[in-house]
């Protein structure tokens, strides 16, 4: 009897350590003792590129292998393209019915790192029949119109000097019929106060140039800033969307960039009769690579090449389960930084006195701001401009994006 | 006859069953608690969803002591039933007579957490209070105005006057602000720039529309009254938020010189 009403609270008691370490890993805490020890690089700044470069160098890992996994845009052509079918053919059949007299725009956009640049790049490649081509980067952000027409008058390729928007426009119309493609559109997503009518000003110059195709390539948290301010979505006709890789096309991805360094990585155990590809050691620690990288294909490429090894004595390659950064920095960030960040995801760069006109603070301020963000390697610094501009840290775009979403500072 | 009462109710209520009756209290307020701290943990986890899980613990706590109550009554004490009506019939009568304004309280808070007006989080004018609501309790409710005072307001107070809810759970709000303006001023200039401040402060919630919208007022002098209406990305940032605006648009009517334009003293920029 006494054992019979004993049973519910002895398995009650035996059930709570598992609802207990349940609980808290679910509240984002650790237990003590109960949880499993968690594994997890604490330094933000290996995935800064000196420290980058300093960890490849002391794991001795070939240029080879650091070429094939560059996180540099890939060139027309480059076998390490992968994958974009659907969105290749929709740009070429765009490109086509612009042939045949549509008035067409374009709007290539897709999450920081997903492609968009090397996406661009193939395009001319793919054309079955030439077609004038013409490539530009923005790298400014345009603050009134002076601006805009200079910036402008660089993309279509103008040396001299265009005084008003109606003499570009002629300008432009008077060039035979091209392609023009503009990259890093997030420039022309800008919250200053003035910047406005730049922007507008831009976006008149290619509607009424419409003889020529132009396609815009851009980040997405920039294009939807610029679709719920100006409302460009309803100007261009096509927008193509690229997402961050699936576990399948992360996949291909990598065995295709250890394919081109030429390593085959140890099989761990399957034979060469199982094998159906030359890296399928990699599959086994595929679905980790994806976990952590969310498919975003730079952040893959750190975590595996840091958990490449290969042995002394057979020089083979062998790949350990990759280990996570933590991120929980992020929580201990206060409203003014996470603000910081969001305006840093969608501008794309930042300089001090774009920040200082954005939040309305000092320069002292801002800089002080920004330096503490850099310092705790979530941003780059560029000191190449005149003024130095900063953004956020290529492979940690994804994690810090999800983090100001959940945490509604972005949207 | 008081002296069998007080039998029937030791009968009732030995020693042990009261010790067994405070262990269950003790253990469900301690539930309470570990519920409330677990959901305060998850909506600093989730702060997109704040709102929604803060609108849980008022329920759950209800249903909970509901539930526990009736396991009291029916499961311990178990008394028979001619007791249960008598002690229902008192406390009727009781509580009818002697607490009218907290039973309405508790009668509304009820009603309040069934039928929410608001929840924990949302902005509200309530008993003529404006503030954030940050805590609801059976009888009365915490509101945190944008001064940083804490108001406790009965809970009755639904049943007597309207309540305003600025963002009906969710988290962006709208916000208006009012600026007076010299009625000289270029209105097309000052639309513009009031919709460019507000589209430039890194707190609204470009998701939704900016709406500049212009009023004649007269205040000593015929004046125009300009009304922004923006939404702010989180209402936690209301004050901020408006105040930005404000700021961004005073500063813009300087850039330009616009401030000058006036010659009579009472022409100048008002903000409400």
């Amino acid at each position: 009897m006494t054992k019979n009403r004993l049973t519910p609270v002895l398995t009650a008691i035996s059930v709570f350590p598992r609802l207990y370490r349940r609980a808290f890993k679910l509240f984002g805490r650790k237990a003590a003792q109960l949880a499993e020890p968690i594994n997890l690089k604490t330094d933000l700044c290996l995935a800064q590129s000196t420290q980058r470069d300093q960890l490849y160098s002391d794991m001795a890992l070939p240029d080879n292998l650091l070429q094939a996994f560059t996180s540099d845009p890939l060139t027309a052509g480059d076998m390490r393209f992968i994958g974009r079918e659907e969105q290749s053919s929709r740009l070429l059949t765009a490109v086509e019915l612009w042939r045949a007299g549509r008035k067409t725009m374009i709007a290539v956009t897709g999450p920081q790192g997903c492609g968009i640049t090397s996406f661009l790049q193939q395009l001319p490649a793919q054309v079955s029949s030439p077609v004038n081509w013409h490539y530009s980067q923005l790298t400014r952000r345009p603050c009134n119109t002076t601006d805009t027409l200079t910036l402008l008058s660089e993309v279509v390729g103008c040396d001299q000097l265009i005084a008003s928007v109606v003499e570009l426009v002629d300008y432009i119309n008077d060039l035979p019929p091209t392609v023009f493609v503009i990259d890093n559109g997030h420039f022309l997503a800008c919250r200053i106060m003035g910047a406005h009518e730049a922007i507008r000003v831009f976006g008149a110059v290619m509607v009424a140039t419409q003889q020529h195709l132009w396609v815009l390539g851009c980040q997405e948290i920039a294009w939807l800033r610029m679709a719920y301010i100006f409302h460009v979505d309803r100007y261009f006709s096509e927008h193509i969307t690229l997402s961050l890789f699936n576990d399948t096309e992360l996949g291909l991805c990598l065995s295709t960039r250890l394919q081109v360094s030429g390593i085959t990585l140890n099989t761990g155990g399957i034979t060469a009769d199982q094998q159906s590809q030359p890296n399928d050691g990699l599959g086994q620690q595929l679905s980790t690579l994806y976990r952590l990288s969310n498919g975003k294909p730079d952040i893959s490429f750190f975590y595996l090449l840091g958990s490449l090894i290969v042995h002394s004595e057979s020089r083979q390659w062998d790949i350990t389960p990759a280990i996570g950064l933590d991120f929980s920095l992020l929580k201990q960030l206060i409203s003014e930084e996470l603000f910081t960040l969001a305006e840093l995801a969608s501008h794309g760069h930042l300089t001090i006195d774009d920040h200082r006109s954005m939040f309305r603070c000092s320069r002292e301020e801002s800089w002080l701001l920004l330096e503490h963000l850099y310092q705790q390697c979530l941003l780059v610094r560029n000191d190449n401009a005149d003024e130095p501009s900063y953004h956020l840290l290529p492979l940690y775009s994804d994690v810090i994006s999800r983090f100001l979403t959940n945490a509604n500072y972005l949207y | 006859m008081p002296r069998d009462t007080l039998a029937q109710l030791i009968e009732l209520l030995p020693l042990s069953r009261l010790l067994q009756i405070t262990l269950i209290i003790i253990f469900t307020w301690l539930f309470l608690r570990i519920l409330l701290v677990g959901l305060q943990q998850l909506m600093q986890r989730f702060p997109r969803y704040r709102l929604q899980m803060g609108l849980m613990f008022p329920v759950l706590r209800i249903i909970i002591w509901t539930l526990i109550t009736a396991y009291i009554v029916f499961g311990v004490i178990n008394p028979p039933q001619s007791i249960v009506f008598a002690v229902l019939g008192s406390l009727g009568l009781a509580i009818g007579l002697a607490a009218q304004g907290g039973v309405r309280n508790l009668l509304a808070g009820v009603m309040m957490i069934f039928n929410p007006p608001f929840r924990v989080g949302d902005m509200v004018h309530f008993g003529g209070h404006y503030g954030e609501v940050t805590r609801l309790d059976l009888s009365v409710t915490w509101l945190r105005t944008l001064d940083d005072n804490t108001i406790m307001v009965p809970n009755s107070a639904v049943l007597e006057n309207a309540v305003v809810n600025a963002n009906s759970g969710e988290l962006s709000e709208m916000v208006v602000v009012n600026i007076d303006l010299p009625r000289s001023i270029d209105i097309l200039q000052a639309r513009s720039l009031a919709k460019e401040a507000a589209i430039a402060s890194p707190y609204t919630f470009l998701k939704k529309p900016v709406r500049i919208m212009v009023e004649s007022r007269y205040d000593f002098n015929y004046l125009l009254r300009l009304v922004i209406k923006a939404y702010v990305v989180d209402v936690r940032f209301e004050g901020v938020f408006s105040s930005d605006i404000t700021e961004r648009f005073i500063e813009a009517l300087n850039a330009q010189g616009i401030e000058n334009s006036h010659t009579h003293p009472a022409e100048s920029v008002f903000i409400d």
